[in-house]
């Protein structure tokens, strides 16, 4: 694989991965409104399950760039979700703290929309790397 | 580990992205490389080494600065 293939990977990799996120937000809103205001049913249950199908898209795209990535592409990659993931784990064990002291009960999806963030960033980072 | 791959481009008047495609690596590697935020490993290390003709150790060497 050459250096235009990889550039086209990347870019590839950040045109799924921003559109399933966009997706992936849309679905969140939808299914924390459906689980709020409509009766159990067919609809509700589709509205709620949406988010996985971006959800997963995401990491699918994810899991294709580093696979077809070079070394120092594929430790991006990592150190992107080793972050997120600390994120996601700080966030959560915080949060796990601050409900019993009043804070709104959250849906568990939700700490995504904190580590997916960090991951977007480090990527992009990755991307724009200048000598 | 310091190393003086911008030199040996230089004087072969190669772009960053036509080492990186003789490599068969990303152009973000050898920028990573050249600026020293990256070690490569030793089989893509022995690869630059064949590419510009030269032994591995005149290439890569030991930054004394650092334990």
């Amino acid at each position: 694989m050459d250096h235009i293939e990889f550039r086209l990977l990347l870019r590839y990799w950040l045109w799924q991965f921003g559109w399933w996120f966009l997706v992936y937000l849309l679905a969140y809103g939808a299914a924390m409104w459906a689980l709020l205001n409509l009766q159990p049913g067919p609809l509700r249950t589709l509205l709620v399950l949406s988010p996985t199908v971006p959800g997963l898209a995401m990491i699918c795209a994810t899991v294709i760039a580093y696979r077809r990535g070079d070394e120092f592409v594929q430790r991006e990659v990592l150190i992107a979700a080793s972050l997120a993931a600390l994120v996601t784990a700080v966030w959560t064990l915080i949060y796990a703290y601050l409900e019993p002291l009043g804070l709104p009960h959250v849906n568990v999806g939700f700490v995504h929309t904190f580590g997916w963030p960090v991951f977007i960033w480090r990527m992009v980072r990755l991307m724009r790397l200048r000598a | 580990m310091k190393n003086n791959l911008p030199e040996l481009r230089a004087e072969r008047g190669w772009t960053q992205a036509e080492l990186a495609g003789k490599l068969g690596v990303s152009r973000q590697t050898i920028i990573a490389i050249e600026t020293e935020r990256y070690d490569p490993s030793l089989p893509l290390a022995f690869a630059i080494a064949d590419v510009f003709k030269r032994p591995v150790e005149t290439i890569f060497f030991r930054d004394r600065s650092k334990k």
